[in-house]
Protein backbone atom coordinates (compact mmCIF):
# COMPACT_ATOMS: atom_id res chain seq x y z
CA UNK A 1 0.00 0.00 0.00
CA UNK A 2 1.65 3.73 -1.13
CA UNK A 3 1.73 5.98 1.96
CA UNK A 4 -0.32 8.39 0.02
CA UNK A 5 -3.46 5.99 0.89
CA UNK A 6 -2.64 5.20 4.28
CA UNK A 7 -1.38 8.39 5.82
CA UNK A 8 -4.53 10.06 6.25
CA UNK A 9 -5.88 7.23 8.66
CA UNK A 10 -2.39 7.11 10.35
CA UNK A 11 -2.30 10.66 11.31
CA UNK A 12 -5.79 9.96 12.76
CA UNK A 13 -4.75 7.44 14.78
CA UNK A 14 -1.66 9.38 15.61
CA UNK A 15 -4.17 12.34 17.41
CA UNK A 16 -7.55 10.13 18.72
CA UNK A 17 -6.42 9.62 22.20
CA UNK A 18 -5.04 13.03 22.63
CA UNK A 19 -6.52 14.52 25.57
CA UNK A 20 -8.13 18.05 24.50
CA UNK A 21 -9.53 20.68 27.31
CA UNK A 22 -12.12 22.11 25.34
CA UNK A 23 -13.29 24.05 28.21
CA UNK A 24 -10.32 25.47 29.32
CA UNK A 25 -9.79 26.28 25.57
CA UNK A 26 -13.29 27.85 24.59
CA UNK A 27 -13.25 30.13 28.11
CA UNK A 28 -10.09 31.58 27.50
CA UNK A 29 -10.55 32.04 23.73
CA UNK A 30 -13.93 33.95 24.82
CA UNK A 31 -11.52 36.08 27.16
CA UNK A 32 -8.73 36.54 24.68
CA UNK A 33 -11.49 37.21 22.32
CA UNK A 34 -13.13 40.02 24.10
CA UNK A 35 -10.02 41.75 24.88
CA UNK A 36 -8.98 41.90 21.69
CA UNK A 37 -12.41 42.97 20.62
CA UNK A 38 -12.13 45.79 23.41
CA UNK A 39 -8.83 47.05 21.60
CA UNK A 40 -10.00 46.63 18.51
CA UNK A 41 -13.15 49.26 19.52
CA UNK A 42 -10.53 50.95 21.34
CA UNK A 43 -7.96 51.86 18.81
CA UNK A 44 -11.42 52.82 16.36
CA UNK A 45 -12.38 55.07 18.41
CA UNK A 46 -9.12 56.28 18.38
CA UNK A 47 -9.40 56.72 15.01
CA UNK A 48 -12.85 58.81 15.45
CA UNK A 49 -11.30 60.99 17.49
CA UNK A 50 -8.52 61.67 15.38
CA UNK A 51 -11.30 62.19 12.39
CA UNK A 52 -13.33 64.02 14.76
CA UNK A 53 -10.63 66.79 15.73
CA UNK A 54 -9.63 66.96 12.16
CA UNK A 55 -13.19 67.85 11.13
CA UNK A 56 -13.63 70.63 14.18
CA UNK A 57 -9.96 71.97 13.28
CA UNK A 58 -11.78 72.02 9.95
CA UNK A 59 -14.51 73.57 10.75
CA UNK A 60 -12.97 76.23 13.05
CA UNK A 61 -10.81 77.17 10.03
CA UNK A 62 -13.53 77.95 7.76
CA UNK A 63 -16.03 79.17 10.28
CA UNK A 64 -18.85 76.32 10.14
CA UNK A 65 -20.24 75.42 13.17
CA UNK A 66 -21.56 72.16 12.79
CA UNK A 67 -22.06 69.96 16.31
CA UNK A 68 -19.27 66.77 14.91
CA UNK A 69 -21.27 63.30 15.46
CA UNK A 70 -19.66 61.69 18.55
CA UNK A 71 -20.31 58.21 20.03
CA UNK A 72 -22.77 57.46 22.65
CA UNK A 73 -20.47 57.84 25.91
CA UNK A 74 -22.32 55.21 27.69
CA UNK A 75 -21.20 52.64 24.94
CA UNK A 76 -17.29 54.53 25.16
CA UNK A 77 -17.05 53.76 28.74
CA UNK A 78 -18.47 50.54 28.61
CA UNK A 79 -15.97 49.40 25.89
CA UNK A 80 -12.75 50.78 27.87
CA UNK A 81 -14.27 49.31 31.43
CA UNK A 82 -14.67 46.00 30.06
CA UNK A 83 -11.16 46.07 28.46
CA UNK A 84 -9.63 47.37 31.53
CA UNK A 85 -11.31 44.90 33.57
CA UNK A 86 -10.25 42.23 31.62
CA UNK A 87 -6.42 43.15 31.77
CA UNK A 88 -6.95 43.49 35.49
CA UNK A 89 -8.70 40.28 36.33
CA UNK A 90 -6.61 36.98 36.36
CA UNK A 91 -6.16 35.57 33.74
CA UNK A 92 -7.73 31.66 33.23
CA UNK A 93 -11.16 32.45 34.14
CA UNK A 94 -14.41 33.61 31.95
CA UNK A 95 -15.96 37.27 31.96
CA UNK A 96 -19.21 37.88 30.51
CA UNK A 97 -21.05 41.25 30.14
CA UNK A 98 -23.79 41.22 31.07
CA UNK A 99 -27.03 43.96 30.46
CA UNK A 100 -25.93 46.98 31.64
CA UNK A 101 -29.01 49.83 31.99
CA UNK A 102 -27.80 52.69 29.94
CA UNK A 103 -26.94 55.91 30.84
CA UNK A 104 -24.21 53.72 33.51
CA UNK A 105 -20.94 54.65 33.85
CA UNK A 106 -19.63 51.28 33.73
CA UNK A 107 -20.87 47.67 33.33
CA UNK A 108 -21.93 44.65 35.04
CA UNK A 109 -19.97 41.30 34.55
CA UNK A 110 -20.51 38.02 35.13
CA UNK A 111 -16.82 36.61 36.44
CA UNK A 112 -16.31 33.22 36.79
CA UNK A 113 -12.74 31.93 37.90
CA UNK A 114 -14.08 28.36 38.26
CA UNK A 115 -14.45 28.18 41.78
CA UNK A 116 -16.56 30.52 43.08
CA UNK A 117 -18.64 32.84 39.73
CA UNK A 118 -19.55 36.43 40.79
CA UNK A 119 -21.39 39.28 39.57
CA UNK A 120 -19.07 42.74 39.13
CA UNK A 121 -20.46 46.20 38.71
CA UNK A 122 -17.87 49.10 38.29
CA UNK A 123 -19.35 52.00 38.67
CA UNK A 124 -17.17 54.98 37.13
CA UNK A 125 -19.15 58.02 38.92
CA UNK A 126 -20.53 56.68 42.05
CA UNK A 127 -22.48 57.99 44.46
CA UNK A 128 -22.36 59.48 47.84
CA UNK A 129 -19.22 57.57 49.99
CA UNK A 130 -19.89 55.00 52.96
CA UNK A 131 -20.07 55.50 56.37
CA UNK A 132 -19.79 52.06 57.90
CA UNK A 133 -16.80 50.64 56.24
CA UNK A 134 -13.05 50.54 56.27
CA UNK A 135 -10.95 53.47 55.22
CA UNK A 136 -6.62 52.54 53.69
CA UNK A 137 -5.26 55.11 52.43
CA UNK A 138 -2.59 53.50 49.72
CA UNK A 139 1.19 54.93 48.90
CA UNK A 140 0.19 56.43 46.07
CA UNK A 141 -2.69 58.87 47.44
CA UNK A 142 -5.71 56.60 46.41
CA UNK A 143 -7.95 56.53 49.45
CA UNK A 144 -9.83 53.23 49.44
CA UNK A 145 -13.11 52.13 51.33
CA UNK A 146 -14.30 48.40 51.46
CA UNK A 147 -18.00 48.01 52.79
CA UNK A 148 -19.74 44.99 53.74
CA UNK A 149 -23.28 44.70 52.23
CA UNK A 150 -25.92 42.45 52.93
CA UNK A 151 -25.40 40.28 49.93
CA UNK A 152 -22.00 41.47 48.71
CA UNK A 153 -19.06 43.95 49.43
CA UNK A 154 -18.19 46.98 47.66
CA UNK A 155 -14.73 48.47 47.21
CA UNK A 156 -14.16 52.33 46.39
CA UNK A 157 -11.19 53.94 45.34
CA UNK A 158 -10.96 57.81 45.42
CA UNK A 159 -7.29 58.05 43.02
CA UNK A 160 -5.18 61.55 43.55
CA UNK A 161 -6.31 62.91 40.34
CA UNK A 162 -10.35 62.89 41.86
CA UNK A 163 -11.44 59.92 39.56
CA UNK A 164 -13.48 57.70 41.61
CA UNK A 165 -14.38 53.89 40.81
CA UNK A 166 -16.57 51.34 42.67
CA UNK A 167 -16.55 48.00 42.25
CA UNK A 168 -19.55 46.06 43.66
CA UNK A 169 -19.33 42.39 44.02
CA UNK A 170 -22.38 39.75 44.98
CA UNK A 171 -22.01 37.54 46.39
CA UNK A 172 -18.80 38.53 48.53
CA UNK A 173 -16.85 35.73 48.44
CA UNK A 174 -13.28 35.21 49.77
CA UNK A 175 -11.52 37.42 47.35
CA UNK A 176 -11.64 41.18 48.81
CA UNK A 177 -7.80 41.49 48.28
CA UNK A 178 -8.43 41.20 44.77
CA UNK A 179 -11.27 43.83 44.65
CA UNK A 180 -9.50 46.01 46.31
CA UNK A 181 -6.29 45.53 43.82
CA UNK A 182 -8.50 45.79 41.36
CA UNK A 183 -10.36 48.98 42.48
CA UNK A 184 -6.83 50.50 42.85
CA UNK A 185 -5.32 50.16 39.60
CA UNK A 186 -3.85 53.49 38.44
CA UNK A 187 -5.50 52.19 35.15
CA UNK A 188 -9.00 53.54 36.22
CA UNK A 189 -7.42 57.10 36.27
CA UNK A 190 -7.54 57.09 32.68
CA UNK A 191 -10.09 59.85 31.47
CA UNK A 192 -13.05 59.11 29.95
CA UNK A 193 -16.26 60.35 28.89
CA UNK A 194 -17.91 59.85 32.41
CA UNK A 195 -19.84 62.99 32.85
CA UNK B 1 -29.08 33.47 20.93
CA UNK B 2 -26.76 36.16 22.32
CA UNK B 3 -23.38 36.24 20.87
CA UNK B 4 -21.33 35.29 22.86
CA UNK B 5 -23.09 32.00 23.61
CA UNK B 6 -23.20 31.61 20.00
CA UNK B 7 -19.29 31.70 19.74
CA UNK B 8 -19.08 29.32 22.56
CA UNK B 9 -20.94 26.54 21.28
CA UNK B 10 -19.14 26.92 17.68
CA UNK B 11 -15.53 26.62 19.56
CA UNK B 12 -16.52 23.39 22.09
CA UNK B 13 -18.16 22.02 18.13
CA UNK B 14 -14.56 22.78 16.96
CA UNK B 15 -12.18 22.40 19.51
CA UNK B 16 -11.47 19.12 19.34
CA UNK B 17 -10.34 19.11 15.40
CA UNK B 18 -8.95 22.02 15.48
CA UNK B 19 -6.16 20.94 19.10
CA UNK B 20 -5.47 18.07 16.49
CA UNK B 21 -4.55 19.99 13.53
CA UNK B 22 -2.62 22.39 15.76
CA UNK B 23 -0.51 19.49 17.40
CA UNK B 24 0.77 17.67 14.45
CA UNK B 25 1.76 21.16 12.89
CA UNK B 26 4.05 22.00 16.28
CA UNK B 27 4.51 18.71 18.02
CA UNK B 28 3.59 20.69 21.83
CA UNK B 29 0.75 20.24 23.84
CA UNK B 30 0.78 23.29 25.26
CA UNK B 31 1.45 25.26 22.55
CA UNK B 32 -1.21 23.51 20.39
CA UNK B 33 -4.00 24.94 23.01
CA UNK B 34 -2.27 28.42 22.55
CA UNK B 35 -2.46 28.28 18.93
CA UNK B 36 -6.23 27.11 18.79
CA UNK B 37 -7.09 29.79 21.73
CA UNK B 38 -5.63 32.58 20.08
CA UNK B 39 -7.33 31.66 16.73
CA UNK B 40 -10.81 31.30 18.33
CA UNK B 41 -9.79 34.63 20.15
CA UNK B 42 -9.16 36.23 16.55
CA UNK B 43 -12.61 34.71 15.21
CA UNK B 44 -14.72 36.01 19.01
CA UNK B 45 -13.46 39.31 18.48
CA UNK B 46 -15.26 39.36 15.05
CA UNK B 47 -17.80 36.96 15.68
CA UNK B 48 -21.06 39.14 14.95
CA UNK B 49 -19.83 40.15 11.31
CA UNK B 50 -18.71 36.20 11.15
CA UNK B 51 -21.95 34.62 12.17
CA UNK B 52 -23.68 37.46 9.75
CA UNK B 53 -21.99 35.86 6.03
CA UNK B 54 -21.07 32.62 6.78
CA UNK B 55 -22.27 29.09 7.15
CA UNK B 56 -20.96 26.46 9.51
CA UNK B 57 -19.37 24.64 7.60
CA UNK B 58 -17.82 27.62 6.21
CA UNK B 59 -16.94 28.66 9.78
CA UNK B 60 -15.06 25.54 10.38
CA UNK B 61 -13.05 26.16 7.32
CA UNK B 62 -12.29 29.62 8.37
CA UNK B 63 -10.98 28.62 11.52
CA UNK B 64 -8.49 26.06 10.40
CA UNK B 65 -7.29 29.12 7.77
CA UNK B 66 -6.79 31.46 11.01
CA UNK B 67 -5.15 28.31 12.91
CA UNK B 68 -2.76 27.77 10.23
CA UNK B 69 -2.03 31.58 9.35
CA UNK B 70 -1.45 32.09 12.69
CA UNK B 71 1.21 28.99 13.29
CA UNK B 72 2.63 30.04 10.34
CA UNK B 73 3.19 34.05 11.00
CA UNK B 74 4.50 32.87 14.50
CA UNK B 75 6.54 30.85 12.84
CA UNK B 76 8.25 33.52 11.06
CA UNK B 77 7.99 35.58 13.60
CA UNK B 78 10.26 33.94 16.01
CA UNK B 79 12.59 32.22 13.25
CA UNK B 80 12.58 29.55 15.70
CA UNK B 81 14.62 26.26 15.44
CA UNK B 82 11.88 23.80 16.43
CA UNK B 83 12.85 20.21 18.15
CA UNK B 84 11.92 17.21 16.66
CA UNK B 85 9.81 15.66 19.83
CA UNK B 86 10.90 12.30 19.85
CA UNK B 87 8.29 11.59 22.63
CA UNK B 88 5.35 14.09 22.16
CA UNK B 89 3.43 12.83 25.65
CA UNK B 90 2.38 10.11 28.10
CA UNK B 91 -1.10 9.89 25.89
CA UNK B 92 0.41 8.16 22.89
CA UNK B 93 2.41 5.47 24.68
CA UNK B 94 -1.25 4.99 26.53
CA UNK B 95 -3.35 5.56 23.27
CA UNK B 96 -3.36 1.34 22.46
CA UNK B 97 -7.31 1.62 21.01
CA UNK B 98 -6.02 2.42 17.78
CA UNK B 99 -4.77 -0.22 14.92
CA UNK B 100 -1.44 1.17 14.89
CA UNK B 101 0.98 0.43 17.74
CA UNK B 102 2.20 4.03 20.07
CA UNK B 103 5.46 3.74 19.22
CA UNK B 104 4.66 3.60 15.37
CA UNK B 105 2.60 6.92 15.76
CA UNK B 106 5.56 8.03 17.20
CA UNK B 107 7.65 7.67 14.28
CA UNK B 108 4.82 8.83 12.32
CA UNK B 109 4.58 12.44 14.45
CA UNK B 110 8.42 12.50 14.75
CA UNK B 111 9.18 12.11 10.81
CA UNK B 112 5.53 14.98 10.10
CA UNK B 113 8.13 17.08 12.37
CA UNK B 114 11.42 16.90 9.94
CA UNK B 115 9.35 18.90 7.27
CA UNK B 116 9.20 22.65 6.60
CA UNK B 117 6.17 23.81 8.48
CA UNK B 118 4.09 24.90 5.26
CA UNK B 119 5.06 21.12 3.91
CA UNK B 120 3.59 20.17 7.40
CA UNK B 121 0.43 22.11 6.31
CA UNK B 122 -0.69 20.84 3.29
CA UNK B 123 0.14 17.00 4.62
CA UNK B 124 -2.05 17.47 7.46
CA UNK B 125 -4.65 19.63 5.71
CA UNK B 126 -4.65 17.00 2.42
CA UNK B 127 -4.78 14.07 4.29
CA UNK B 128 -5.70 14.19 7.95
CA UNK B 129 -8.41 17.51 7.06
CA UNK B 130 -9.22 15.51 3.32
CA UNK B 131 -9.18 18.91 1.76
CA UNK B 132 -8.85 19.42 -2.09
CA UNK B 133 -5.94 20.81 -3.19
CA UNK B 134 -7.85 24.05 -4.39
CA UNK B 135 -9.01 24.40 -0.43
CA UNK B 136 -5.86 23.52 0.63
CA UNK B 137 -4.15 26.39 -1.24
CA UNK B 138 -7.28 28.65 -0.50
CA UNK B 139 -6.76 28.14 3.56
CA UNK B 140 -2.45 28.77 3.16
CA UNK B 141 -3.15 31.26 0.32
CA UNK B 142 -1.29 29.94 -2.30
CA UNK B 143 -1.70 28.00 -5.74
CA UNK B 144 -3.04 24.96 -6.40
CA UNK B 145 0.53 23.73 -8.05
CA UNK B 146 2.55 25.01 -5.25
CA UNK B 147 -0.12 22.40 -2.86
CA UNK B 148 0.73 19.87 -5.35
CA UNK B 149 4.61 20.89 -5.72
CA UNK B 150 4.78 20.79 -1.49
CA UNK B 151 2.45 17.52 -1.51
CA UNK B 152 4.57 15.12 -3.42
CA UNK B 153 7.84 16.79 -2.17
CA UNK B 154 6.42 15.84 1.51
CA UNK B 155 5.26 12.37 0.73
CA UNK B 156 8.85 11.81 -1.23
CA UNK B 157 10.50 13.28 2.08
CA UNK B 158 8.19 11.43 4.42
CA UNK B 159 9.39 8.04 2.68
CA UNK B 160 12.83 8.52 3.11
CA UNK B 161 12.25 9.51 6.47
CA UNK B 162 10.21 6.59 7.71
CA UNK B 163 12.43 4.30 5.78
CA UNK B 164 11.96 0.93 7.02
CA UNK B 165 9.26 2.10 9.54
CA UNK B 166 7.13 2.20 6.46
CA UNK B 167 6.41 -1.23 5.79
CA UNK B 168 5.99 -1.94 9.36
CA UNK B 169 3.00 1.02 9.78
CA UNK B 170 1.76 -0.30 6.41
CA UNK B 171 0.73 -4.05 7.43
CA UNK B 172 0.55 -3.44 11.32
Amino acid sequence: MELEDRIGALLGDSVRELPVPVAVIVAEAGRQGRRRRSRRRAAQLAGATLATAAVVWTGAAIDLHRAPAAPAAADVVGENVLGTLADLLPSGASLREVVTPPETHGLTVRYDDGRSPVTLTVDLAPGPGCTDCTRTRLGDGTTETSERLADGVRVRAHHPDGSEVELTVRPAEGALPLWQQVAASPRWSVSWPVH
Amino acid sequence: MDEARDFEEFAADATRRLFHVAYLMCGDWHRAQDLVQTALAKMYAVWGRLRQGEDEPTLHAYARKVLLRTYLSQRRLRRETELVVAEPGDYARSAAAGGTSPDLRLTLIAALRELPPRNRAVVVLRYLEDHSTEATAEILGCSVSAVKSLSNRSLGKLREILGEDRELLFHD
